[in-house]
């Protein structure tokens, strides 16, 4: 095998990790947005500096699009207590008197163009309870929803990827979805149980506190 | 095992229906079918969607199409059609967005597509049904119409026979009754009558029984049942048989004009002591033949009783309404001294 040969073969390699791990996190990942322009909602509130109860800051600005445009949207910047960053995109949007956050990573994540390219991006799905200084995140259970795939009684479009499901479902379908079982309880459970996958959801109930009104 | 015949299905109506819905069953499983391989969860989606799509498809079928199109209130129709249609798909919507909580609870099922897109697939399950149930009474009515036209060909040939089986006996007494006369005279012309007689008959039994048969035989055979009268006749009468046209290839209905000929000789020649008269012509064209018969009037048959008089006339009337009709004109003209009969029949080369 010669150098260049073993090079592209570790690229490849390097892609399929990445996007094992962009894939297989707890979240219900969707390759639709869960939300229409018609959904969005755009609270300047929002806009700080927050804590999650993991200690992570959450910086929510303003997202700006090129060529600069302001959008209704906002950025959301993670640094978790280790220091490690993550990027997102989110809109807020109402669905049936419920707010929602979708999230979508920003930027590059690979470590060049070709992985890049490669990565199918998703979106994903979290409850919000505002209170003006809190927020409540509760992300969609997907231990609830796997066992409703393996049981045969959940009927979506969805695409079993490495580490867990990717929906494929249209956004028309997923807000249909959203509306009629949003409220379910165990859709976006609170009351966790003790086994590993359970704690692992728990640890993806985020209550945020404002610390600062600026964002940076 | 039996193989189940195209006949039996035909006929057989929960077959059909159930033939129907497996083979929609089976395309739209595989059109619902989210992955590769049909989920479980499909099977019983695509048996709840066909649920929905029987009420609007059974609805046009058992009230709509029996009670309203086939009065042909078209425009009724239509607008309840398309309720029913638009009904149905909103009752697909619902069934997936509410009911199915309550008919399958711990099932996750949500309405799949838009209104739009039921709305089709209804119009597509209503009309095929409508379009399968509308041939399937074309074929009926079709079916119908032809055992119908074959009952009139049987009836109407059971009316011919019964006509022609008339004329055998009739001519038959009034011949043997004419032999009986000249027997009891002792008359040398009788072995020839008897003969000539036989000849007659043969045709009649052997020949006659054909819807059509040959115009020459049949002007052959007249000709020699003149002679025969001409022997029982005396000298003083006139006869004369005028034939013109060609005769080959020319089809006629079998002895139709024979109780015409006959009645002539019984009533005009028979029937009088002074001069009488028959004469007879036959016009053959290209297309068409001419009978025209005329005698004079003398008394009547009293072989005859008042009961059976007309019934040569009326006889030849009724065959040529049912073998000819509307191609033929028939024409009495009956005055105190003669009695003529002009026949006109039309298209005669299309009977071969």
């Amino acid at each position: 095998m010669s150098l260049r040969q073993a090079g592209r073969k570790a690229k490849v390699m390097m892609m399929i990790i990445v996007m094992g791990l962009l894939l297989s996190g707890c979240f219900i990942k969707s390759l639709y947005p869960f939300y229409t322009k018609k959904d969005i909602v755009y609270d300047t509130r929002i806009i700080g500096t927050w804590l999650d109860n993991d200690s992570s800051k959450w910086v929510i600005k303003q997202l700006i699009r090129w060529p600069i445009k302001p959008d209704s949207a906002y950025q959301v910047e993670i640094v978790d207590k280790d220091g490690k960053p993550g990027s997102f995109s989110a809109h807020l949007f109402r669905l049936n008197n419920q707010l929602y956050f979708d999230f979508y990573p920003n930027g590059k994540i690979g470590s060049n163009d070709l992985i890049d390219a490669s990565i199918v991006l998703s979106h994903s799905l979290a409850k919000i309870t505002y209170t003006g200084t809190h927020i409540k995140m509760q992300w969609f259970n997907e231990v609830w929803f796997e066992q409703l795939l393996n049981q045969n009684k959940i009927r979506i479009k969805n695409e079993k990827v490495e580490g867990g499901y990717l929906l494929t479902a249209s956004t028309a379908e997923l807000q249909k979805f959203i509306i009629k079982y949003g409220n379910d309880p165990q859709a976006f459970k609170t009351d966790w149980g003790k086994n590993q996958k359970d704690k692992d959801q728990e640890a993806l109930t985020f209550d945020l506190k404002k610390i600062s009104n600026e964002a940076n | 095992m039996k193989p189940i015949s195209i006949e039996k299905v035909y006929k057989n109506r929960v077959l059909q229906h159930t033939l129907f819905w497996l083979i929609s069953y089976y395309i739209l499983l595989r059109v619902f079918a989210n992955a590769d391989k049909i989920q479980q969860i499909d099977y019983i989606y695509t048996i709840l969607f066909h649920t929905t799509m029987m009420i609007g498809v059974y609805i046009n079928l058992l009230i709509l199409i029996p009670k309203i199109l086939s009065k042909r209130k078209f425009i009724f129709y239509i607008v309840t059609l398309l309720i029913v249609i638009a009904g149905t798909a909103g009752l697909n919507i619902l069934f997936f967005d509410k009911l199915i909580d309550f008919i399958l609870p711990g099932y996750y099922f949500i309405s799949y597509y838009e209104f739009g897109d039921i709305l089709k697939f209804v119009i597509v399950f209503v009309a095929t049904a409508s379009l399968i149930k509308l041939a399937k009474s074309w074929f009926a009515i079709s079916e119908t119409n032809k055992k119908f036209v074959e009952l009139q060909k049987e009836k109407t040939e059971f009316e011919l026979k019964a006509l022609k089986g008339q004329i055998n006996p009739h001519f038959l007494f009034n011949s043997l009754n004419g032999i009986y006369s000249l027997a009891l005279s002792r008359s040398e012309k009788t072995p020839e009558i008897v003969l000539m007689l036989s000849d007659i008959m043969r045709y009649i039994i052997y020949e006659a029984s054909a819807n059509f048969v040959d115009l020459k035989k049949e002007v052959k055979c007249l000709q020699d049942y003149i002679a025969l009268q001409k022997l029982r006749s005396d000298d003083r009468a006139s006869i004369t048989v005028e034939i013109s046209g060609d005769l080959k290839n020319k089809k006629i209905a079998p002895i139709i004009f024979f109780p015409l000929v006959e009645n002539s000789f019984k009533h005009g020649i028979k029937g009088v002591t002074g001069k009488s008269f028959v004469t007879l012509q036959f016009t053959v064209g290209e297309n068409n033949i001419a009978f025209i018969i005329e005698n004079n009037k003398g008394i009547t048959d009293n072989v005859e009783n008042n009961a059976y008089k007309g019934i040569g006339l009326e006889n030849v009337r009724q065959r040529l309404q049912m073998i000819y009709p509307n191609k033929h004109q028939f024409k009495i003209t009956d005055t105190a001294e003669t009695f003529k009969v002009e026949i006109a029949i039309n298209q005669v080369a299309d009977e071969n």
